[in-house]
């Protein structure tokens, strides 16, 4: 197992935003995580991300429990989080975005950058090709010195994934990354992430696309009101009577 | 990262040129003063422009450096080296004590948290009169001495002083074309971006608050061996203030800028002299119409769009 | 123990805390309309006491009317300070604000500079009675003066906010102002009437003081710092708070006047702001918690 939760819960006052959930994540599967608006899934991404601590349960990864680690740490760990909206940092260019993530593992230290020795060249010279190598898995290689003001909302969205990925990841968490995407661009994300996953990543992917969960997902867990309702392959989800109640709705699972 | 050498070039040329055309030691003394607040600026622009942080307390680094090295070279008779980098050495520990408590503060809490430290440490140079020398403040700071030359005329401190302005944009031209400076300008974004890609946020907050102190503290030591006599009254607010309203104008986040804020911050007093009542109206406008017109500063005239990282 | 010295030391205190209050209110005010943390509020104080020097002392004004005067005028200094330059900008960014208040704290200061110089002003008692005796203690008229413009204000704003239609739309306002745009409220008529207010209260404080603590153009900024750590302490946006902790700072300050040194009365009080804002942002009735959940 690659991750691990246990009985992870987090409440707000009195609502239950996440409420015991067990999941378990195995290295190298893509497991996909549905259900209605406010079951849970971005709060129990913020929990698994370090950006919100559990109140019960705890997180494996690793086989380490990481409940207390803040979120860079469990970023250099291998736990990378692409958020549901696009943030790149608008005052940097395409590449030095990846490059932020780049830095991460190769960084040398204050004493050589101030005085530019040559082991900076060097260091800036591999991450740029490591920069452009991820670019062009994304199709981004002829945007590389644009801001992001300039790039369109799916070109933002792939720039996201690539941030991630320069961080060298095990684990991805994806929050709904096809949302707002026409037809083709969805495609070409559904080929990203199993390109991703011939790599060797494990992925945890939330989203309301069910064509994109059945045709990628190998698992799929089901939220409702912070609580795990079901659980199993994307066909066994599809007819299970709770989910169609409370989710899908019954023409879906009948028409397909 | 050319065009920024070359421009250097250029530029420090004719600084240094400058007192062999033009021998009034008034005048070069004035430019003096151009060069310590460029050091100043040229910290608190990486603090405020790039980490975007903001402080409006950068006068009590000055004094700390200034007073820190004026105080162990007259009262305990040490070289002059050595009370800068004392006042260096306390300085970091100042802004360490103030950084890390602001890590949580947002904006204006910020703002005002830096302004308090500023101000109490106005008021310690007032009321601390066994050490400080009080409102009347102290002098017969000795010279520096650089190399066996001691620095006792303005032309000799004017070639020092440009010289560390010239080392000091280097340092940050390095800086921000590094790693570093990259991590330092994603902090603009919410914090839980640049978290989230592994980037540790708050030790760079803290680094660009030692940053910023750092060179507001060695410019405060210049400032003391040069006048040779403090005193409390030119490290108040409204030198704080000056010096980020001098920044924004000059364009955040830019290190021309920070020049081109500190020579406005230096030479418009001399221009208004027949006006000197109405200097702190002019500010006061000036700053105003730059915030609603031009809130990039006034480098964003000269590009289109404000090119980062220049 | 010299229980009159102290007795003393905390009547004054508590004088100068209701200056504090005026301040902290005032910050409250245009903190819960806009969020934004006016920089120039303590030049409306400096402005109250220096332009009623001028209209009763240079002009011969008579006194009531030389206040009311003097107190429109702040108000209109504060309602064109809102509309000249926070109105305008189209951005507007945390820092383009607090640069721009910033600004008009500066260009006032400087407006003060150029009239009245840098001498430092006196005003006499308004009642010119000798000071009264209270165990041992002597309360001036302009104290009583202080405290019972205070008192009457926060009544006023009590009423105010509670039972008038504009007073519950300010608070609906800081509440969310988004609903309250949509309910109908004109958000920014309330925005220049919380500066208009504020700047009232200002003038107040001014004018009441500087009778007792006297007025120069540069005193300001510390009284605004204060006011800010009242503000604060009493929880931003609460606006009763700042009462409180108005009165707790003065007799602090006082307290460490008159006992430990009066050269370092003022670093007391930067200290205690200092200390508010890295420990309890929330100030003494909010919670930690308030200000990071905001965050998230």
């Amino acid at each position: 197992m690659l991750l691990e939760t246990k009985n992870l819960t987090r409440y707000f006052g009195g609502v239950k935003a996440v409420d015991g959930v067990d999941i378990q994540v195995k290295e190298g599967s893509i497991k996909g995580i549905i259900g209605p608006n406010g079951a849970g899934k971005t709060t129990f991404f913020h929990l698994l991300s370090g950006h919100l601590p559990p109140q019960k349960g705890w997180i494996k990864f690793k086989g380490e429990i990481i409940n207390h680690l803040p979120p860079f740490e469990r970023a250099r760990r291998g736990i990378g989080r692409v958020f549901q909206q696009p943030s790149p940092f608008e005052n940097l260019t395409l590449i030095e975005n990846i490059l932020i993530s780049l830095d991460i593992s190769n960084s040398p230290s204050l004493f050589t950058s101030l005085l530019r020795l040559p082991s900076l060249g060097k260091s800036e010279k591999e991450k740029e090709k490591k920069a452009i190598e991820i670019l062009h898995f994304l199709n981004l290689e002829k945007k590389l010195y644009h801001f992001p003001s300039s790039l369109t909302h799916f070109e933002r969205r792939k720039m996201e994934i690539g941030r991630v990925l320069a961080l060298n990841p095990s684990l991805l968490l994806l929050d709904e990354p096809t949302a707002g995407l026409s037809y083709r661009e969805k495609e070409e994300i559904k080929k990203i992430i199993l390109g991703l996953k011939e790599k060797g990543l494990t992925i945890l992917v939330v989203e309301h696309d069910m064509e994109l969960i059945t045709d990628i997902c190998e698992e799929v867990v089901v939220l409702n009101f912070g609580k795990k309702i079901a659980e199993g392959s994307p066909w066994e989800i599809k007819n299970n009577p709770l989910v169609k109640e409370v989710y899908l709705g019954e023409e879906y699972a009948s028409g397909s | 990262m050319r065009k920024d050498l070359k421009g250097l070039v250029i530029f420090f040329s004719l600084i240094f040129l400058f007192p062999l055309l033009v021998r009034n030691p008034y005048y070069i003394g004035v430019l003096v003063f151009w060069g310590i607040y460029s050091i100043i600026t040229l910290g608190l622009t990486i603090l405020m422009g790039y980490a975007g942080q903001i402080s409006l307390g950068q006068a009590g680094f000055f004094a700390v450096g200034a007073y820190t090295s004026g105080i162990l070279t007259t009262r305990f008779g040490l070289p002059p080296w050595l009370g800068i980098l004392a006042g260096l050495g306390l300085s970091l520990l100042l802004s360490l004590f103030l950084a890390l408590p602001s890590l949580k503060l947002k904006g204006h809490y910020l703002a005002m948290a830096t302004l308090g430290f500023g101000e109490i440490v106005h008021v310690v140079l007032n009321a601390w009169v066994g050490v400080t020398g009080g409102p009347s403040g102290f002098g017969e700071i000795p010279a520096l001495s650089f190399l066996g030359w001691k620095l006792d005329s303005e032309i000799r401190f004017f070639y020092f002083t440009w010289g560390w302005v010239f080392l000091f944009f280097l340092f940050s031209l390095s800086l921000l074309k590094s790693p570093y400076g990259r991590a330092l300008r994603s902090l603009h974004a919410e914090e839980r971006i640049p978290l989230s890609l592994g980037v540790n946020v708050y030790f760079y907050k803290v680094f660009a608050f030692l940053w910023a102190a750092f060179y507001a503290s060695f410019a405060g030591s210049l400032y003391a061996h040069f006048m040779t006599f403090l005193s409390p009254s030119s490290f108040t607010l409204i030198l704080s203030i000056l010096l980020v309203l001098m920044i924004v104008v000059g364009g955040l986040g830019n290190l021309w800028g920070a020049l081109l804020g500190a020579g406005i911050l230096t030479f418009l007093p001399e221009i208004l002299r027949t006006f000197e009542d109405f200097e702190m109206l002019i500010y006061g406008i000036f700053l105003i119409l730059i915030m609603i017109f031009l809130p990039r500063g006034l480098v964003s005239l000269r590009r289109g769009k404000v090119a980062t990282g220049d | 123990m010299d229980w009159q010295n102290f007795l003393q030391l905390v009547l004054s205190g508590i004088t100068i805390g209701s200056i504090y209050a005026f301040i902290g209110i005032g910050f409250n005010i245009i903190y819960n309309t806009t969020s934004i943390i006016n920089f120039a509020q303590g030049e409306f104080v400096m402005l109250g006491g220096l332009i009623l020097y001028s209209f009763h002392q240079t002009l011969h004004i008579p006194l009531i009317p030389a206040i009311l005067l003097t107190l429109i005028l702040v108000t209109l200094i504060g309602i064109g300070m809102e509309r000249l330059t926070l109105h305008p900008v189209k951005n507007p960014t945390v820092l383009n604000m607090i640069i721009i208040t910033i600004g008009c704290s500066i260009f006032l200061k400087g407006v003060a500079l150029s009239i009245w110089g840098r001498e430092v002003y006196h005003l006499p008692f308004f009642f010119p009675r000798p000071p009264f005796q209270i165990g041992g203690a002597s309360i001036t008229t302009q104290s009583l003066v202080v405290w019972i413009a205070l008192i009457l204000s926060s009544a006023f704003l009590y009423f105010f906010y509670r039972f008038t239609l504009l007073g519950k739309a300010m608070r609906a306002c800081s509440v969310n102002p988004v609903a309250a745009r949509l309910m109908g409220i004109k958000v920014k008529s309330l925005v220049t009437l919380s500066f208009a207010l504020a700047a009232f209260l200002g003038g107040l404080a001014g004018v009441t003081i500087t009778p007792i603590s006297l007025m120069d153009y540069q005193r300001g900024s510390l009284l605004a710092l204060k006011g800010f750590a009242a503000a604060v302490l009493g929880g931003l946006g609460k606006e009763f708070g700042a009462i409180l902790a108005g009165m707790a700072l003065g007799i602090t300050e006082s307290l460490v006047a008159g006992y430990i040194s009066s050269g370092y009365k003022d670093a007391v009080s930067l200290l205690i702001l200092l200390f508010i804002l890295f420990v309890r942002p929330g100030g003494i009735m909010g919670s930690k918690e308030e200000i990071s959940l905001r965050e998230l």
